[in-house]
């Protein structure tokens, strides 16, 4: 008997990411964002998020991809801490998919890109890959 | 903190912890009455109860030690033994080490293994002293293996408070009301009346408001908090210097935020120690000076126009300031120039220098290479402030201003491209315009670097546009905020200034500690997020060398407070006004039918008197006069000057903003302090006291009153 899991996936420049979709707290619209100077390169800002100040990240500039165009749509997915949620940029939200844990595959030792730290593997779908993204890399490039 | 602390365990410290204090200040309180067998007692049972739970809870070291004092207090208390200088020391160690265990307890679950043996024997020792008074040895019982402690006053345990029972159930009743005030707002939030909307509304506004100062209550706390452990710390340190001294204490009630609370532990230390070991002078010169032996340390804390005043004060030597002068001339530190205007009060101001002594010797009290300097450095960082008395012979009073909270700050808000930045207003000294055809301030580059010249000083500039990397380009006219940090000061070019507002600071997220340059965010009033610039980070980060003593430039006006609160009228369509806030009593709607006519007068019942109603711009200035007579509710800002309430009639009220100084106004009249550029407009800010005095447009009402 083959265990099951449950992804919130995402898309960034086409590529399918999922998401465990116990780490995610919920999915916006884009919000207002505050730059914040001087921080990491994959910050892209802060936002209101109901009275609290949360860290929101742009997935394209952790996975050293080109800015998305001003016209394109953006969505924010929160993902949940209890003392500290952090906000993720990407290109649009896909539905929640429940896979069978045998179709993991560890990440391909040839991805060596600036995302390669933030997938920790694969999942064989049948059209396509779901590469996972590991929610405590992603949140550590706050403060690379 | 470590994983899954046990509750109980967690109770026990934060119990112990406070038994621990209390037996500090017993202990010390014994040494100077040693008869006193209610403290005695208390101090025993202390002690009992500590090595009660630590058996409890198997802490088998802490037991033993326990042990032994609660042995020594129990033949103390039956007058079998004399509290002498070593026991109280041998005591005195032993509260250290029950610290320092119930840290490690804290920190890793357990006591730890460790070699109790010479505090045990000299616990045990002490036992069997004979009962007439041992001739004190100025040694203390056990020097070994502990590390330095520098009394940092923040201990891991410091991160509880007790909160009154009552303050939560209020706190609870208002956040019932609120939910009760949104829910009402849901429903009615379709309804087609604006006015319900508004009601509910405004009903949210003042319950949050209420919640919130609440809320800052249940972080006051008693200043004593803070000076808990100096009993113990003047008396290790009049040991060690040799001297007698005395502590007073007063004022310990008066309540102040945990976060001030724990910024001014360290200071506190320092000016205590540095008053026993430089100002109160050896028993045996105070005796020869007609003094007695004991010197007299006295802290005592007052609340003072919105903030707390800390005096340390001591009735020593004082600060002599010809030396202060000589040695001051002699390193160079102020030029000859201005060294002959100089006032007495400026020269003292030079102790909180960096590196100033007046003192050759190093004792290992003071001179560990934190100053006075560092005392004003705290201070300034929680925008409080720190000044010195001194009179020859008879004393040295150093008088601290702190702010009752950090949680909310009064902010300038600037501007910069579409982004804004909050700037503490305690660090801004003053606003000017830049930009061509201005007079007196302006940018010139001096070796490559910019600076603003103002009056007759060049203040370094640092542009916020260029440090962060602002997109867009600086608009000709700008801003350049003068700001304080530390002992100098750097200016600020920003694109825009906005109005002063109250943020409530919220710490910026873990993982942007790393960022200096902000000492952490805010909301702004449309709910975004704004950040809030730590003044000192913002200069290091620009290569301002702070030690670069740069002069500070008088403002143009002394301010007479500390700050002036208003509140912002339309007087009259494309006039503003401001009246100050303190003696407004309310802001009124009157109808016309509320209205009548006595005497030529227009007057209002309000609360069972007559008030007299004023058109608020046709007092100033006559040629200005409106008629509203013809509008259906007329707004009135009831205000009391002089002890005569008026209602100033206006045309709508704005807001309260706060200033700092009042600049000169732009056309000088009866009634009108000054003119400042607040919520985007030019305000006159009004006095209305003169425009009720003899010669003002309405003498005749405060006549009248007093009549």
């Amino acid at each position: 008997m083959s265990e099951r899991r449950r992804f919130a996936t995402l898309r960034v420049e086409g590529t399918l990411y999922g998401i465990e979709a116990e780490h995610v707290q919920e999915v916006m619209g884009p919000a207002p964002l505050t730059r914040l100077p001087l921080a990491a390169p994959a910050v892209a800002g802060l936002m209101n998020l109901r009275g609290r100040i949360v860290t929101v990240l742009e997935l394209r500039r952790c996975l050293g991809l080109p800015p998305r165009a001003a016209d394109a749509g953006v969505v924010n997915v929160v993902l949940r801490a209890a003392d500290n949620p952090m906000g993720l940029l990407a290109d649009e939200i896909g539905e929640v998919l429940e896979v069978d844990a045998s179709a993991w595959a560890p990440r391909p030792e040839t991805a060596q890109g600036p995302g390669a730290g933030l997938v920790s593997g694969v999942y064989r779908l049948e059209s396509e890959l779901l590469c996972v993204l590991d929610p405590e890399a992603v949140r550590a490039r706050a403060a690379a | 903190m470590s994983e899954a602390p046990d509750p109980i365990v967690q109770e026990f410290l934060l119990e112990s912890r406070e038994h621990l204090d209390q037996l500090d200040r017993d202990l010390v309180t014994l040494e100077s009455e040693p008869g006193s067998s209610a403290t005695l007692a208390r101090a025993f049972r202390a002690l009992h109860t500590l090595k009660g739970t630590c058996g409890f809870l198997g802490f088998t070291r802490l037991g033993a030690i326990g042990h032994a004092g609660e042995g020594l207090l129990a033949r103390l208390r039956d007058g079998d033994v004399t509290f002498s200088l070593d026991v109280a020391s041998a005591l005195l160690t032993l509260v250290d080490r029950v610290r320092r265990l119930l840290d490690q307890i804290e920190r890793t679950g357990s006591e730890g293994t460790g070699d109790d043996s010479v505090l045990l024997s000299a616990l045990q020792r002490l036992q069997g002293a004979p009962a007439t008074g041992s001739a004190p040895s100025m040694r203390p019982v056990e020097p070994e293996e502990e590390p330095a402690d520098e009394p940092s006053g923040s201990t891991p345990g410091d991160a509880r408070i007790k909160v009154d029972v009552q303050r939560l159930d209020r706190l609870m009743d208002l956040v019932g009301e609120l939910v009760l005030a949104r829910n009402q707002l849901v429903t009615r939030a379709g309804s087609a009346d604006p006015r319900t909307v508004q009601e509910a509304t405004q009903r949210m506004s003042a319950l949050t408001s209420q919640i919130q100062s609440e809320v800052m209550e249940t972080r006051l706390q008693p200043i004593a908090t803070a000076w808990d452990r100096l009993p113990r710390l003047v008396r290790d340190t009049a040991v060690a210097c040799g001297k007698e001294v005395r502590l007073e204490l007063e004022g310990g009630a008066t309540e102040i935020d945990r976060s001030v609370l724990d910024a001014i532990r360290d200071p506190l230390v320092h000016l205590v120690r540095n008053a026993i070991d430089h100002g109160i002078e050896s028993p045996t010169v105070r005796e020869a000076c007609g003094k007695a032996r004991a010197g007299v340390l006295r802290l005592s804390a007052s609340h003072a126009g919105g903030r707390v005043r800390l005096e340390v004060s001591d009735d020593g030597a004082g600060i002599p300031v010809d030396r202060v002068r000589a040695r001051a001339l002699e390193r160079g530190l102020v030029a000859d120039a201005r060294a002959q205007h100089m006032s007495d009060r400026e020269w003292l101001d030079l102790v909180f220098r960096a590196g100033f002594t007046t003192t050759d010797k190093v004792t290992s009290v003071s001179g560990r290479g934190v100053g006075l300097d560092v005392v004003r450095e705290h201070l300034a960082a929680i925008g409080g402030s720190v000044e010195v008395r001194t009179q020859p012979l008879a004393g040295t009073t150093f008088e601290l201003r702190l702010p009752l909270t950090l949680a909310i700050v009064p902010a300038l808000v600037v501007a910069c491209g579409d982004e804004r930045y909050a700037l503490p207003q305690s660090a801004v000294l003053e606003v000017v315009r830049t930009g061509p055809g201005r007079n007196g301030a302006g940018i010139v580059t001096v070796a490559g670097g910019r600076v603003l010249r103002l009056r007759d000083a060049l203040i370094p500039l640092v542009s916020l546009r260029e440090q962060f990397e602002v997109p867009g380009k600086a608009p000709e006219h700008g801003f350049a905020v003068v700001l304080q940090s530390g002992a100098s000061c750097f200016a600020l070019q920003v694109d825009e200034t906005g109005e002063t507002q109250e943020v409530v600071v919220r710490p910026i997220g873990a993982a942007h500690r790393g960022l200096a340059v902000f000492a952490g965010v805010t909301l702004l009033g449309d709910g975004r997020v704004a950040l809030i610039l730590d003044p000192a980070g913002t200069a290091r980060r620009a290569g301002l060398g702070l030690d670069l003593p740069v002069a500070v430039p008088v403002p143009p006006t002394q301010p007479v407070a500390p700050e002036h609160e208003w509140l912002v009228c339309e007087l009259r369509e494309g006039w503003f006004g401001a009246l100050p806030l303190g003696e407004v009593l309310r802001i009124e709607e009157f109808g016309r039918d509320q209205i009548e006519r006595l005497g030529g007068q227009l007057v209002a019942r309000w609360r069972g008197q007559m008030l007299p109603l004023v058109e608020l711009a046709g007092a100033i200035d006559p040629d200005r006069a409106t008629s509203r007579l013809s509008r259906r509710r007329l707004t009135a800002v009831v205000h009391e000057s002089a002890g005569v309430p008026v209602g100033w009639l206006v045309d709508q009220v704005l807001d309260a903003v706060v200033t700092i100084e009042i600049p000169a106004p732009v056309v000088p009249r009866t009634g009108v302090r000054g003119t400042a550029e607040l919520v985007g407009h030019p305000v006159d800010l009004l006095d209305p006291s003169a425009l009720l005095a003899p010669g003002g447009s309405c003498e005749r009402l405060a006549r009248r009153a007093a009549a």
